[in-house]
This record gives C-alpha cells, structure tokens and sequence, in this order.
C-alpha cells in the first residue's frame, strides 16, 4: 500500500527517478570497441641496445609447425597500439609467417600494476612455417609507451645485435 | 452508623478507599496489552495499518541500498543480473549458457562491491577469458521462479518510468518481496495466538536488518526467502488446526526447491515440528507422522524434480564451483553444527554497505530471538502449544546447515555450503516465539531495536 502511495508520485516525474552512476543506462555510457592488434614483425635481432623488461610472455606452445604465443606487452592504450617484433632461433624462422594476431583484455595485469592503461595489453599470435622443436623466442615491444623486452624472453635471442 | 447484613451481623459501613492511580511505569508496560486488546476489536483495520507500516518499512530499507552507489553484490548478482536480463526476454538461464553482454557491461562499468573497481574497459566487449567461470552462468543452479517473477516486477517499475534500468528496477522490486515476507511473518504468528504489535515489531526488526537487506536489496532468489518460509510453515500451522487438506501438504512441501532448493528447509523442519507436537502428546502419532513424511518426501521430490528439469534443460556440462572440489569429512559437517545461529538477522554474510547504527540497533533482536527459542524450549512445559515451536526452531539453528549439506552432498556429489544466509527460510519458524511474547521488556526493547533499526535505513535517503 505505502509502495502504491509512493508510486504515483514518483511515476509523475518526467525523467527517470533512479538513474545508474556507470554502465547500460547510465549518462554518457557507449559501446567502445577494443583497439587493433599491435602490428607482429619476424626480425632477427632485437636491436643494438640491451632493452629493459616489461611485459611478459605467459605461453609458448608448438603445434604442427605453428608457434602459438600469449603473454602482455607495454603498448599504448589507443589505435595504432604499437609493434612486437619476434626473434626466432636461428634456422627455424626460414619461411615463418605471421598468421593471427589478436588483442586480449588482461584485468589481471591493470590489478598488478594499478595501471588502467594495460586493460587492452593482452595479445594473442601464431606464428606458422617454423622448423625445429624449440619454443624459445624473444619478443619486444616498440610503441611511444617505449621499447621492452617481455619476460619470459630467451636472453640470447633478445642480446642486442653486437654482441651476438 | 451501622446497618445490618443479611446474616444479622453488625456491619460497620466506610467509604470506599479511593485506588490509587496506575504509577507510569505500570501504564507505560500495559500500553502493548491495551493496544493489542484496541486493534483485536479492529481486525480490518489493523491488517491495513500492518500492510502499510511494513510497506514503507520494506520501501525505507529497499530503496537506498538498490538505488546507492557502488557496483553489483559479490553475493552473485552478476549472474543473477544475467538471469534477470535473460527472465525479461522470456530466455531461461540454462546450464552451459554464457552471460549475455548486458550484465558483461554492468559488472565492468560498476565493479563488484569490496572486490573490484569498475574497469577502464567499461563499453568494450567483455572476453569470457576476463569473467568469473569464463563467461558461464551460475545462475542455472536455481529455478528461474524468482527471475521470472521480478522481471515482470521489474518491467513495471520501468514502465512507470521509476528508472530505466533492469538491474535498478530488478532490485526495487525487492521491496515487494520483503513487505510479503514480513505480512507472511504476522500472518504466521497471529496463527500461533500471538497479538498484534510483537508480529509486526519482530517482521519490522527482521526486514530492516543486515541480513534481509543483503538479500532484498540487490538480486537474489534469498529475497523470496521469508515468503516461502512462512507460507509453507503457515500452511503446515493450518494443516494441524485441520484448516488445511492433508493432500496439499505434498505440493505445498515441493513448491520451496522452485524457488530455490536451501528454501526445502522450510518444510523439512515443519515436519520436525509435527513431529515434536507428537512426542508433546500435542498430536496424534498418526497425523504427525503422516503429515511428516508428505512434507519430508514432497522437498525431497521437489529438489530431486528441479535437478532433472534443470538437466534436461542443460546445453553443455556443468562447470564445476571451484568449492565443490572441496573434500568431505565427517569434520567438515561437524563445524556446520549450530551454524545457523548466525542466521539470527546480525550479521549479512557479504560486505555490503549497512548504516553503521544498523549493526548495534539489530543486536537485541538477535538475542531476544535466541532468548524466546531456547528459554521456551527449557522452561515450557509439554501442554504448552508453543513447545513444538521452539523446539523445532533450536533444531533448525543447530542442525539446519548440516541437513543442507547432506542435501546437496547427495545431489551434486561434494559440494559443502559455508553461508548463514542459507538458513533465512527457517527465520520465520525462529520468530514465532518472540511474536508470541507479551512480556513488556521484550516489546519495548524490540520497539527500541526495530525502530533506530529502520531509522538507520531513513538516515540514507
């Protein structure tokens, strides 16, 4: 009955009476969609200068020839993200392709490093026409956030192109 | 001047002694017996005056919590909000469904209370990879009763333009369930010979605390928790009056796993009370032990019917509760025992925001509850009706978690369950007591209690 009372009354405002403060319904709120994948380049060296760490490789698995790779990389937030750069053991990178690339969501790492600018640092590649058996790589990121060396990275892969 | 009796003795005749005036104290305790005796005279009247006092209780406590800040209940209302969304399109939320993009977006946008902020990717599609069971309903574990109920609810607040959101409108319509759940409760106690003001001071205090708001205030199937609850121990009250045929003791009995299986205690545990009204020479053996086995067997079958509806309804294979792969032990059951004594409306069981003044305001009536059960269980006698009463509510806080267990022990194979909350089914079964209480400290204490209780509430408008 007190709900009935109350209705009438707040039924005669013309603007919805309760609003949400984020989200479907909420003023401003939007469909956004996820920035491109960063662009994937196969090289053979990781640069001249020893780079610092950041980002992380989570998983390197063979399969048939096809190297599938996922970690998160230090890019910028917004379109064009930036470039990762894959080095591959010598020998084995002889008519490799880059077939799929694709960006990842990674809450985990914002909670990690407090940075919400990393929501969008996941990635996702395969990598086909590789030989041999070995999953080692070294994968760099290049952006205006910087250039890193993701952890995880085979050290001599990724030691700068003097040194080699 | 004297004059004689009719036996011829001399009798010496004095002016009455003029009775001296009832001191405050005494007016003051015999308000509750006056005013219970005033609204007895005027039962119309006083049903309206209980629905629309318990009505704006439920709206006080109701509309600040589904309407405040802050992002969605860490007590699942994430997929309850899915549910809820899938309800309003006539979908079922069904075993290996995923979550549809609406509660994706809420959940992200809003963040969940005490657990997550909301998330810079709020408007961007949200992966399965980046959700709770990747993506995947918990929700198909309950009957769709409740969703599909509030979902009707719900496109009444909308439509009366009250607000334009689901989960908003979906949480409002809580205040109908616990203004239900509490007319359910003074229903259930005047059906014991309690009056009027302890029933709706005890509903008021049990739906302004911590624990109904948890359940009232954001989704959860738990706010059909005191409507189902009294109903069924309502329906079994009549049954023994003879009010009620013996036939619709089974239905009655299945309805509970429906709405959601813990609320199976309800019934289960009135067949305790049959069963004690027995052994009290209240009943006849035959009658109870009839009655007894329509309500145990009517929720057992309910709960094993809902689990087959729910796996022919399936569209993958259950994704197993990280909990269920708990072990079980005879250690694990024994620490469940006397759990739902912290079911005695305290305590929430989740981090939602309550007034502060709530958590020491709902004390007393924690205790008073714990104090009627167990004081009548020690110190009625056999004849006394209430007996069975208390003894079946102190079989309830002390054995209910561990009945529940067994329960879903059998049917999902391990999965234990670790909430007070599960027991707000039997709450209403724990009150009678306290309802039928007339002691003028228990009426103004829990006069006190329920009301800065409420107003704590009032305080967030």
């Amino acid at each position: 009955m007190a709900a009935a009372l109350l209705v009438p009354l707040l039924a005669g405002c013309s603007e919805p009476v309760f609003v949400p403060e984020a989200g479907p319904n909420a003023p401003g709120y939007g469909r956004v969609s996820p920035p491109e994948p960063a662009e994937v380049e196969l090289v053979r060296t990781a640069g001249r200068r020893e780079l610092p760490v950041g980002g992380a490789i989570d998983n390197v698995t063979r399969e048939q020839g096809v190297l599938h790779i996922d970690g998160w990389a230090r890019l910028d937030p917004k379109d064009p993200i930036g470039t990762l750069q894959v080095v591959l053991p010598p020998g084995s990178a002889n008519g490799a392709r880059v077939d799929e690339v694709s960006v990842a969501q990674r809450p985990d790492v914002v909670s990690a490093t407090g940075d919400d600018g990393l929501v969008w640092s996941g990635f996702t590649m395969s990598v086909s026409g590789t030989t041999g058996t070995s999953t080692a790589v070294c994968v760099v990121s290049r952006s205006s956030a910087g250039a890193y060396r993701l952890d995880g990275s085979d050290a001599a892969l990724c030691a700068p192109a003097d040194r080699s | 001047m004297t004059g004689s009796s009719v036996l011829g003795a001399a009798v010496t005749s004095e002016p009455a002694a003029t009775p001296e005036p009832p001191r405050l104290l005494d007016r003051v305790a015999d308000l509750p017996r006056r005013a219970d005796a005033w609204l007895e005279l005027r039962r119309r009247l006083a049903w309206g005056f209980t629905a629309l006092l318990l009505g704006l209780v439920a709206v006080v406590v109701v509309v600040p919590a589904a309407t405040g800040p802050g992002g969605v209940s860490p007590v699942d209302e994430y997929w309850y909000a899915d549910a809820l969304d899938k309800a309003d399109r006539g979908e079922l939320s069904n075993t290996g469904d995923k979550v549809d993009p609406y509660a994706r977006q809420v959940m992200a946008c809003r963040g969940v209370i005490g657990v997550n902020p909301p998330s810079p990717a709020c408007g961007a599609p949200q992966l399965d990879a980046a959700l709770p069971l990747n993506g995947y309903t918990a929700a198909d574990i309950h009957a769709p009763t409740y969703f599909f109920a509030t979902a009707l609810g719900s496109k009444v607040v909308r439509a009366l333009g009250i607000t334009e959101d689901l989960l908003i409108a979906g949480r409002l319509v809580g205040a109908l369930w616990l203004a239900l759940g509490m007319l359910a409760m003074v229903a259930l106690g005047r059906a014991w010979g309690a009056g009027w003001l302890m029933p709706v001071l005890t509903a008021a205090g049990v739906g302004a605390s911590p624990l109904l708001v948890s359940v009232s205030g954001y989704l959860s199937p738990d706010a059909l928790g005191l409507l189902v609850g009294a109903g069924v121990l309502l329906a079994v009250t009549h049954w023994m009056r003879g009010r009620v045929p013996t036939a619709l003791l089974l239905p009655i009995a299945m309805l509970p796993a429906f709405v959601k299986v813990p609320f199976v205690l309800a019934p289960l545990f009135g067949a305790v009370l049959l069963v004690v009204a027995a052994i009290a020479g209240q009943a006849t053996w035959r009658r109870a032990l009839a009655g007894s086995a329509l309500l145990v067997g009517g929720a057992g079958a309910g709960a094993i019917l809902w689990q087959l509806v729910r796996r022919s309804l399936e569209v993958a294979e259950p994704v197993l509760h990280p909990a269920a792969e708990q072990p079980v032990s005879i250690s694990s059951f024994a620490s469940y025992l006397g759990y739902y004594l912290e079911t005695i409306p305290s305590t929430s069981g989740a981090p939602i925001p309550v007034p502060a003044a709530l958590a020491i305001a709902v004390l007393p009536l924690g205790w008073l509850l714990l104090a009627a059960s167990l004081g009548g269980m020690l110190f009625r006698n056999r004849e006394d009706p209430l007996t069975p009463v208390c003894w079946a509510g102190v079989a309830g806080m002390v054995m209910g978690s561990i009945v529940l267990s067994l329960i879903v022990l059998l049917a999902s194979g391990g999965f234990l369950i670790g909430t007070p909350r599960y027991g707000l089914a039997l709450v209403p079964l724990f009150a009678i007591p306290l309802m039928c209480t007339r002691h003028p400290v228990a009426v103004l204490t829990l006069a006190a209690s329920a009301g800065v209780s409420v107003l704590s509430h009032a305080l967030l408008w």
